[in-house]
């Protein structure tokens, strides 16, 4: 059943008593229809009326109805991408990445995308607190200035604890509110500390400095245990420059190297090429020895002996070795350890292989993370001898992610301080609670790498009392001045001089607002490295029989972003769990101890007063001797998402109340060697026989056949190709091609003609980390709702894109191969050939068209889709928070009950970029349209276009050797297709993705 | 079509026409022509539209540039009633008593106009009034269209398409009404007797066939 040709006289909605009666189905409804809907209406009067408020004044340089662009910088870390927000009629409704922006290059992670949602979070603190009571900022500024003055006249401690900040303007602040008191200090830490990294630095090169990465400049990269792909420093600006060596193309089939050496399962080692397990104490001996091998093959002093002798991995180390000096220049060593040893290390390795000013610069360093583990331990020591007077917090949770030795003596701080959201647990402690602004609803600036300067614009006046830090330190020092104020000038007489004097000022700043950021050409000399700071001791002791690691997961990272419902729900890239944090096993352990996925177990860690239950979460890959648990959950309030999703008489919550969403293990984390390290921490488990639902969407919605149901022979099917380095430049065929090509007999008729356009997709799956970025920034766009853990359970979540993850290898090998899986717009779709009321249909462009205001819920077009990217509105799913409805996408229908819903390749953006070369009277043009996943994709491994267009971008990708359709046996032509992985193998063994395990 | 289906039809037509007769008029759900509201001030396209022949996009200027025509801000009707306030026969009048009464001639205000001033919390000599916040105006909505229709303007403005295709003889009317039905097959008919292409040129043919080249019925053109 088809799309009905149209018939003359078939176009009116009305239909008058007696008119003849058109012989079809569609007449039929139409008259039956109009007779039921009238009847049921008599005696209904018109509609509710409506009104039109118009701004009394009209705001200039905006259109009511028309969406304009603010460029801007994410706060969601402190990695400082560039950001351009979308705002209709004064509020920003969604991020996505600055594609000129020299870091992030376009791209924008789940964590970034998320951001808009949390400006939005109404429980946000409205006004300024204190000792728990509502109070107003004079009051605030009147007692805190008299406060400051009492403990500077007697010569107190005033200490300001702040995570990273790198805006040229706030450090300026500080520097002026510090001056001339000898007793401030301000001590910067980050949750996820790379402190060692500073400190080897500051021993090896004289400078406590974090290099900058260039992954895309790295023929071969080895890391340990860093997971620049996800999580570590900076993921988005990593992996667009990773990406760019990742994907060979027919004519230049070559690419980089990548080998991991990591502990637990990340998504930088299932994009790895070879991965190894290890350890986290086995590192600074890993790294020596892979020193040493460098050291042996450069012929030079040989300052290491007797890593290398005995190694477990010696032959690995000894062929990475290798392979390192051969890109001698082109090769990139990096650790994401804590510890000054292992770093250490890695400088020697980054030295002797000439990374220095090519793969890695500490001439243009990055600022990124500038926490210092040694200040914080110090802070910690004065605040239990109880000698700090006043403490201020401000973009930081300390009583949440310091060690419990931290939090503790943190209420002794005779006046405590903090500037936050007021969702965190350190503002609870606070005499003074004073509201923080969002980042979408401030000024100000960034310098993420040296010489790289961003500005941040608010996109919405202040939301409610907020300030920035900036602006409060202002306050207190009497300067009235407004916040965007202070940026400007700050920028005219310090940022401005650096640039020449060749532009005047307003200029210079008016096209730095205009684009986002400004970035200094000039770079000074690298730093000499010092031979003699190697460190000697390389003997790391395991901590016990089992060692317990907390690493950060993807999205919710080190927990600021707890109070965010989008990223809860997002499936854990690696173990697709959602709403849970739990304890990762191996294989081998988890069956010595004889648990499984889901049972409950207690872990009982030093550093915590009591044991503490946790899931059990069965991981391959996972180093036997270590149990990974992830940071970031367990924030207080996090009871708030209890009744996040539909509420019915079997549903159960998601959280309850009163508890919090998974455990907080943070706080068992310890300084050693002066460096805060959450990964050498010993841990004994209890099982306790008990077991705790975890909601995991690996094993929903598969593609798998069921068991038993298969043809013979297609009991495994094809969905991820991947391919080896060798038989792709040897001009080998994909694997498992001989499945395909079902085109001989063709039962579908040829109705579909496409006579403008033909919209396609292509994904790059060598370029595709799993990051998972997608996922968020098509939810934000498509107003997909969230549904609590219980509805994930039941296999109703609702993405529209789902990230299936493949595992691939044993043992130490294993990698993971990641596939985003959407709507693929089949030529010859079955949900068409099913629906009953032509809900679904084809459109002229070639998109498989879903039209919510027909659907009545059958579900059959679900059921009947290969690909499993249906999605059934079970509820109408809640939006009664009006401030955050402020976020929903007005250009997209928010679905009710009973619909059938999925991606609609973003058809509201395909219909803007047309409405748009109408009005300047052009044709489209290849790029004019960008999809959601596709924007926001750090690595650009998402392409839509034009198929009808042989010289479009994803027509040249179509027709590339890698390209394939999944399930193109079924001959239902998909207009998605992707590129086969390959991996940096010598030989030509390609694998294909295995079943899949949660 | 059964004999099954057409007595089921006929059935429900006839209930329809039955709901119809009882009712006076016929008004599907939803379908609101001839909707002529009261607005709160009696603001005339006639005069403006019609009689001084202003350019609709004076005032709906997102018409060409966005999804919505919008209707202006109070600051765009003081564009020209800064210096406007009523009729020149009101202000001659005025002229001429004052000339009889020995004085100045005072400032006369239409009582719409004097609303507009009100809102806009200005004197009657168009200078801000302490204290006083311009209040936005509320207007009533007349051409609405259903949530799950994504109209855009900006396609239609720029094949230029008059205003009064859809809106009706806008410049004849002193209180605006709604004139086409705005229904679902009503726009269709439209897209469907027009060609994709205004200037022709665009005719497809797929397989040595010309195929359709209307202006695009999809779905997704108007429902996102």
């Amino acid at each position: 059943m088809k799309n009905q040709t149209t018939k003359p006289g078939d176009g009116a909605a009305t239909l008058l008593p007696g008119e003849n009666l058109d012989p079809s189905r569609r007449a039929f409804l139409r008259a039956a229809g109009f007779g039921i809907a009238s009847s049921a209406l008599v005696g209904c009067s018109r509609g509710p009326t409506r009104s039109i408020i118009t701004n009394a004044i009209a705001p200039v340089g905006t259109v009511p109805g028309r969406a304009y662009w603010v460029a801007t910088t994410c706060e969601g870390c402190a990695a400082g991408c560039g950001v351009l927000a979308k705002c209709r009629d004064g509020r920003p409704v969604k991020l996505e990445g600055n594609p000129e922006h020299g870091l992030s290059r376009g791209g924008l992670c789940a964590t970034g995308q998320s951001e808009v949602l949390s400006l939005y979070d109404s429980l946000r603190l409205r006004e300024p607190q204190v000792d728990g009571a509502p109070a107003d900022w004079a009051r605030v500024d009147e007692e805190l200035t008299a406060r400051i003055a009492e403990v500077r006249r007697r010569g107190g401690r005033i200490r300001l604890l702040t995570g990273t900040i790198h805006s040229p303007s706030t450090l300026a602040a500080i520097e002026r509110f510090a001056a001339g008191d000898k007793g401030f200090r301000h001590v910067q830490y980050d949750a996820l500390s790379v402190s060692a990294i500073l400190d080897a630095h500051e021993r090896s090169h004289g400078v406590r400095a974090l290099p900058s990465y260039r992954f895309g400049e790295a023929d071969v990269i080895a890391s340990f245990d860093a997971d620049f792909l996800g999580t570590w420093i900076s993921p988005v600006e990593f992996a667009s420059g990773w990406a760019v060596r990742r994907r060979p193309d027919d004519e230049h089939p070559s690419m980089s190297l990548h080998v991991q050496f990591e502990a637990g399962m990340s998504v930088t080692g299932a994009a790895a090429d070879r991965r190894y397990r290890l350890a986290p104490w086995e590192r600074a001996r890993a790294v020596a020895a892979l020193c040493e091998a460098i050291e042996g093959l450069a012929g030079g002093s040989g300052r290491i002996h007797g890593a290398l002798e005995g190694h477990r991995l010696r032959e690995p180390i000894e062929e990475l070795a290798a392979e390192l000096w051969q890109a001698h220049g082109k090769a990139l060593v990096v650790s994401g350890s804590n510890d000054r040893a292992v770093q250490g290390f890695v400088n020697h390795a980054n030295e002797l292989l000439g990374g220095y000013g090519r793969t890695l610069s500490l001439a243009r360093p990055s600022l990124q993370r500038r926490g210092c583990d040694r200040d914080v331990e110090a802070l910690q020591r004065e605040l239990a001898n109880g000698e700090v007077d006043l403490l201020i917090v401000s973009g930081a949770n300390p009583a949440y992610d310091l060690p419990s030795s931290f939090a503790e003596p943190l209420s002794s701080a005779a006046t405590l301080v903090v500037l936050s959201d007021g969702l965190d647990e350190t503002s609870r402690m606070a005499k003074y609670r004073l509201p923080a602004s969002h980042a979408l609803e401030s000024f100000g600036d960034g310098e993420p790498v040296a010489g790289h300067y961003s500005l941040l614009q608010a996109c919405v006046p202040n939301l409610h009392q907020g300030r920035t830090l900036r602006e409060l330190l202002a306050r207190l020092m009497g300067d009235e001045r407004a916040d965007h104020v202070l940026v400007r000038e700050h920028w005219r007489e310090h940022i401005h001089p650096r640039f020449g004097a060749s532009q005047e000022f307003d200029a210079f700043f008016g096209a730095a607002l205009e684009r986002g950021f400004v970035e200094l050409a000039a770079a000074g000399d690298e730093p000499r490295y010092d031979a003699g700071s190697l460190p000697s001791a390389v003997a790391d002791e395991p901590p016990g029989d089992l060692g317990l690691m907390l690493y950060p997961k993807v999205g919710l990272l080190d927990g600021a972003h707890a109070h965010n419902p989008w990223l809860q729900e997002l499936p854990d890239p690696v173990t697709k769990v959602t709403w849970d944090n739990y304890a990762c096993l191996s294989e081998e352990r988890a069956a010595a101890l004889g648990v499984s996925s889901g049972d409950l177990v207690r872990l009982k860690v030093p550093g915590l007063p009591e044991a503490l239950e946790l899931p059990v979460l069965v991981q391959r890959g996972q180093h036997d001797d270590v149990v990974a648990v992830a940071l970031g959950y367990g924030r207080a309030g996090t009871d708030r998402f209890a009744r996040v999703g539909p509420q019915w008489f079997e549903s159960s919550l998601t959280v309850e109340d009163g508890e919090t969403i998974g455990v907080n293990l943070a706080p068992s984390r310890e300084f050693r060697n002066g460096n805060l390290r959450g990964d050498h921490l010993p841990v004994e488990i209890e099982v306790t026989g008990e077991s705790y639902p975890l909601a995991a969407t690996q094993d929903h919605h598969t593609l798998e056949i069921p068991h038993g149901l298969a043809p013979k022979g297609h009991e495994v099917r094809d969905a991820v190709l991947t391919t080896s380095l060798a038989a792709y430049a040897a001009g080998e065929g994909l694997h498992g091609e001989e499945h395909h090509g079902g085109e001989d007999v063709n039962l579908w008729p040829e109705d579909h003609p496409k006579p403008r356009h033909h919209w396609a997709m292509a994904v790059d799956l060598a370029a595709c980390t799993g990051c998972s970025a997608c996922v968020v920034g098509c939810q934000a766009e498509n107003n997909v709702p969230v549904v609590g853990k219980d509805e994930v359970s039941r296999h109703r979540e609702m993405h529209w894109i789902r990230i299936d993850r493949y595992l691939e290898g044993e043992g130490d090998g294993v990698t993971a191969a990641y596939q985003p899986m959407f709507c693929q717009q089949c030529d010859n779709a079955p949900c068409e050939a099913v629906c009953p009321v032509l809900a679904t249909v084809h459109s002229t462009e070639g998109l498989n068209q879903q039209v919510y205001n027909r659907c009545v819920g059958t579900r059959y077009c679900a059921n009947t889709c290969p690909y499993k990217v249906r999605r059934f509105n079970w509820f109408n799913y809640p939006h009664e928070d009006r401030l955050q409805n402020q976020q929903l996408n007005p250009d997209v229908t928010v679905r009710t009950r009973g619909v059938m819903e999925k991606c609609s390749f973003c058809a509201q953006r395909i219909q803007e970029a047309k409405s748009e070369a109408a009005r300047l009277g052009r044709e489209l043009a290849d790029g004019d349209i960008l999809v959601a996943c596709q924007q926001s994709c750090p690595t650009n491994a998402i392409l839509f276009g034009d198929l009808n267009d042989p010289e479009s971008k994803v027509s040249k990708w179509f027709e590339r050797r890698r390209a394939y359709g999944v399930l193109e046996e079924l001959n239902i032509r998909p207009s998605v297709r992707y590129l086969a992985r390959v991996r940096n193998v010598p030989e030509g063994t390609p694998s294909h993705g295995e079943e899949r395990h949660v | 079509m059964s004999i099954h289906h057409k007595i089921f039809g006929l059935c429900c037509a006839l209930l329809g026409s039955a709901a119809v007769l009882s009712q006076g008029t016929v008004r599907p759900p939803g379908l609101n022509q001839g909707y002529e509201p009261v607005q709160p001030i009696a603001y005339s396209h006639r005069l403006h539209a019609g009689e001084l022949g202003m350019d609709c996009q004076y005032c709906h200027y997102g018409a060409r540039q966005s999804r919505n025509a919008g209707v202006p801000s109070a600051s765009v009707c003081m564009n020209c009633h800064r210096f406007v306030t009523s009729s020149l026969d009101a202000k001659l009048e005025e002229k001429a008593r004052a000339e009889k009464e020995g004085r100045k001639p005072e400032r006369v205000f239409s009582p719409e106009i004097a609303k507009l001033y009100e809102a806009m919390a200005l004197d009657p000599d168009g200078n801000p009034i302490p204290g006083k916040e311009p209040k936005p105006i509320e207007w009533v909505r007349v051409h609405n269209l259903p949530d799950f229709v994504y109209f855009d303007h900006r396609p239609h403005v720029a094949r230029n398409i008059a205003c009064e295709t859809c809106h009706g003889p806008v410049g004849t009317m002193d209180r605006i009404r709604q004139v086409a039905p705005l229904t679902m097959g009503w726009c269709i008919r439209c897209h469907r007797s027009n060609p994709a292409d205004p200037t022709g040129k665009g005719s497809v043919t797929v397989d040595g066939e010309r195929v359709e080249d209307h202006v695009s019925t999809n779905c997704v053109t108007c429902h996102l």
